[in-house]
């Protein structure tokens, strides 16, 4: 069944011929609330697995874990490419979608640190291969003016997967006590549901035979960088993932604000992710209608806000309402900028090169990201949290009036073709 | 190239459900299985406990004895057990306070235990001689290590806390020293000042964990993480400083008299930790090599002492059930391990007092 609509011509914002996202975006975000809940309801209860029966110390599974961070940054790029060189995302991404569900076996399997290490490893480069030829087939499947909708209802199933996940963990370890195995065979069986429906209800990319066009080398990604307003969103998302203090770090700052203990932590990660469900669908549209600049920078001002909330005096406040202000938001930054991205780096590619183009931009943030624990932990350091933070927030506050500037021209539901190989 | 033979949308649909319908058939069949298997192995646990011999608590705790966490399965898992030391695979006598770390000396005894709940939370519980409760107080995770002074003065407890990330749990720990004269807390570790060759050390990710005190303190030795590198250092509760004195050295332990302490090396071959034993002078390293332990297997503990050259640890059963513990022992001159105690975890040797 294919539902793709990537020949319908481009209409002009808010005028759009359908107003609801097709059956495709849905299929993809039941994909990946199926194994979100797969993955998640693994990742509640890894830490402790590892310390009671398998013996690894956590301080090496961290280790490990950051490790893995930085290769699925760079499987990311190659999952983007591979969906646009062989024409194939939708295989592509049940490749990554494949590896994760083979891992949940492993990790029956794996008795000791090396294996574990080999299991984790084939679970993130499989999510590392799928993600943007996911969000390419999402693209492919509205027209351009539905995008940020498309990737708002997407982000919001996706995220509702990564809460029941550990709800449902929970429950199976209460209804068994102890047996984290009945946990690994559960989170199998969710990855397989999720690969089923990822084959049986999308289509692969239309095949449309393109005369005199070359096909996708690597060559052809140095035109994606050849055009200005898609060098222009990399290096904007770069600097904007440098200057994003990670939810570790915050929530440890709420900590240290004595605002919270540690015990809650899930928590905060339970209310983040709350907010960030509940408001990715009204931004997503906002972003239809507004266009998806003004959404984007909005959320990094919520983050900067954020950084605001945490620098002032706790007891001018109160805890509960600090720590209610700082989740949401952190939720509201999640909800405007996450889908709002890959709505923009998609509008900006034609379809033989969304893959890789929506790569690049989740790369450069996601590498932003990497590069910002280290540098913020350095500051932390260095100075001291307080001041390591309000390093962060003058950056973002200078930053994000040069990204206006940068961005303001670069509006994907604008009515300039987009470019192509 | 074509498309590979697509199947039409009904009879995908079709094949859809029919592996939607064996998935969900199959991991219900699994999950009641698995639980009426419990359920018929909690019976039989519950049966043979009725059958089995106990001690009294008052009896054991006036001769030498050894105080675990009861592993065995039935009612009373997880809680604190007594063991006459010169029958530790006989009967035991079972204290009604549940333990996953217990750390026990005559003059009391400091407990880590979960209590658990909507949110599970963690406390510290503060023992009395005859392992009654006298306070307790609030830790953030997951329990690792406990240990108590030789003669009770100070507790240190370590936890893992999870300082989640959006996407991932990353971990680090939280030490803890605690006065038990006066149970107040002189605040975790890392906000303690640690030198190396004279310079202090900062590093954000800086973690503690596994402390041991020298006899009855204030010096006390530990383990420091801080990137992929794990160092043993000593400390002083008194002036709250630590100083690196090995490049290794996880999980720390000091005999009893003082001369010997057992900590974790990594082989840099196959990367897994082992036991081994180095020689103290005045509380300091002696300089000798270090000893490596008969131990082979992967070990998550921290030793205890039998006597001064023989120590205690657990070892779990397998790795598909993560509640299965044995208290192994080994002599520090590299002899082989011999099983001590069987259904039991988290060990110390108490000899009372007069």
């Amino acid at each position: 069944m294919y539902t793709s609509v990537r020949d319908l011509p481009a209409g002009p914002v808010g005028t759009a011929p359908a107003q609801r996202v097709g059956g495709t975006v849905l299929a993809l975000g039941t994909v990946s609330l199926l194994t979100d809940v797969s993955s998640e309801m693994v990742a509640a209860v890894l830490p402790v697995y590892l310390t009671l029966a398998i013996g690894l110390s956590p301080l090496a599974f961290g280790f490990l874990d950051g490790l893995y961070q930085g290769v699925s940054v760079l499987v990311r790029l190659l999952g983007g490419y591979a969906a646009d060189r062989f024409d194939r995302p939708k295989a592509t991404a049940q490749v990554g979608y494949g590896l994760s569900a083979v891992s949940k076996l492993g990790l029956l399997a794996a008795t000791g640190p090396g294996g574990l290490a080999a299991v984790l490893a084939v679970d993130r480069t499989g999510k590392g291969l799928r993600t943007a030829p996911r969000d390419a087939l999402i693209s492919d499947s509205v027209p351009p003016a539905l995008l940020g909708r498309a990737f708002g209802v997407h982000r919001a199933m996706d995220t509702a997967g990564a809460l029941a996940g550990p709800l449902l963990a929970f429950a199976l370890l209460l209804y068994l006590p102890g047996d984290y195995q009945s946990v690994f065979v559960t989170s199998f069986a969710f990855a397989v549901l999720g690969c089923a429906v990822l084959w049986a209800f999308v289509g692969e990319r239309p095949r449309v035979p393109r005369s005199g066009e070359a096909p996708v080398r690597l060559r052809s990604l140095r035109g994606l960088l050849a055009d200005a307003r898609m060098r222009r969103v990399t290096l904007v998302s770069l600097v904007l993932g440098l200057l994003t203090v990670s939810d570790g770090f915050v929530y440890l700052l709420l900590r240290d604000r004595g605002a919270v203990e540690a015990t809650y932590f899930p928590l905060l990660f339970v209310g983040t992710a709350a907010v960030y469900l509940v408001l990715a669908v009204p931004l997503g549209r906002l972003s239809d209608r507004i266009g998806r600049i003004p959404v984007l920078l909005g959320g990094h001002v919520a983050l900067l806000v954020t950084y605001v909330l945490l620098l002032v005096d706790t007891s001018l406040v109160g805890g509960a309402v600090l720590v209610a202000a700082v989740l949401g938001g952190l939720g509201i930054y999640y909800a405007a900028t996450d889908g709002v991205l890959a709505a923009i780096a998609a509008g900006l590619t034609a379809p033989n090169l969304r893959g890789s183009g929506i790569a690049l931009a989740q790369t450069a943030v996601a590498a932003g990201r990497l590069f910002s624990a280290v540098l913020f932990g350095l500051l932390w350091t260095a100075w001291d949290q307080h001041r390591a933070l309000v390093a962060f927030a003058l950056a973002l506050l200078v930053a994000l009036p040069v990204a206006w500037i940068l961005l303001r021209t670069v509006d994907p539901s604008s009515t300039r073709e987009p470019l192509d190989a | 190239m074509p498309d590979p033979a697509p199947a039409s949308p009904t009879r995908r649909t079709l094949a859809f459900g029919v592996v939607v319908l064996l998935c969900l058939t199959a991991l219900a069949t699994y999950l009641l299985v698995q639980r009426s298997r419990d359920a018929a192995a909690a019976e039989a646990a519950a049966d043979r406990e009725a059958a089995t011999s106990r001690l009294q608590v008052e009896d054991v705790l006036e001769v030498p004895h050894l105080v675990v966490r009861n592993t065995a399965p039935g009612p009373s898992f997880g809680k604190v057990a007594l063991i006459p030391l010169d029958d530790p695979t006989g009967p035991r006598a079972i204290v009604d306070v549940a333990c996953d770390r217990i750390s026990a000396t005559p003059s009391g005894a400091l407990c880590l235990q979960q209590v658990t709940g909507m949110l599970t939370t963690y406390r510290a519980v503060f023992l009395d001689e005859q392992l009654r409760e006298v306070g307790a107080a609030e830790v953030g995770g997951v329990p690792s290590r406990a240990r108590v002074s030789a003669g009770g003065s100070w507790g240190a407890s370590t936890v893992f806390v999870s300082g989640h990330a959006y996407t991932d749990a990353q971990f680090s720990t939280e030490t803890l020293i605690t006065d038990l004269t006066t149970r107040t807390s002189l605040g975790n570790l890392e906000t303690w000042t640690t030198v190396r060759d004279g310079e202090e050390i900062t590093a954000v990710d800086r973690n503690y964990w596994g402390v041991s005190f020298i006899g009855d303190g204030p010096g006390f030795y530990a383990t420091l993480g801080t990137g992929d590198r794990i160092f043993l250092v000593k400390g002083d509760v008194g002036t709250r400083t630590m100083e690196v004195v090995g490049t290794e050295g996880g999980c720390p332990s000091v005999s009893p008299d003082g001369r010997t302490v057992v900590y974790k090396e990594v082989d840099p071959e196959s990367r897994n930790e082992h036991f081994v034993a180095a020689g103290l002078a005045e509380g300091d390293l002696d300089g000798r090599p270090a000893v490596p332990l008969g131990e082979g297997r992967l070990v998550d503990d921290q030793v205890a002492w039998l006597d001064d050259d023989t120590v205690l640890y657990a070892v779990g059963r397998g790795v598909s059930s993560s509640v299965d513990f044995d208290v192994w022992s080994s002599p520090v001159d590299g002899g082989a391990p011999t099983l001590l105690i069987p259904d039991a975890a988290s060990p110390s040797v108490v000899i009372p007092e007069g």
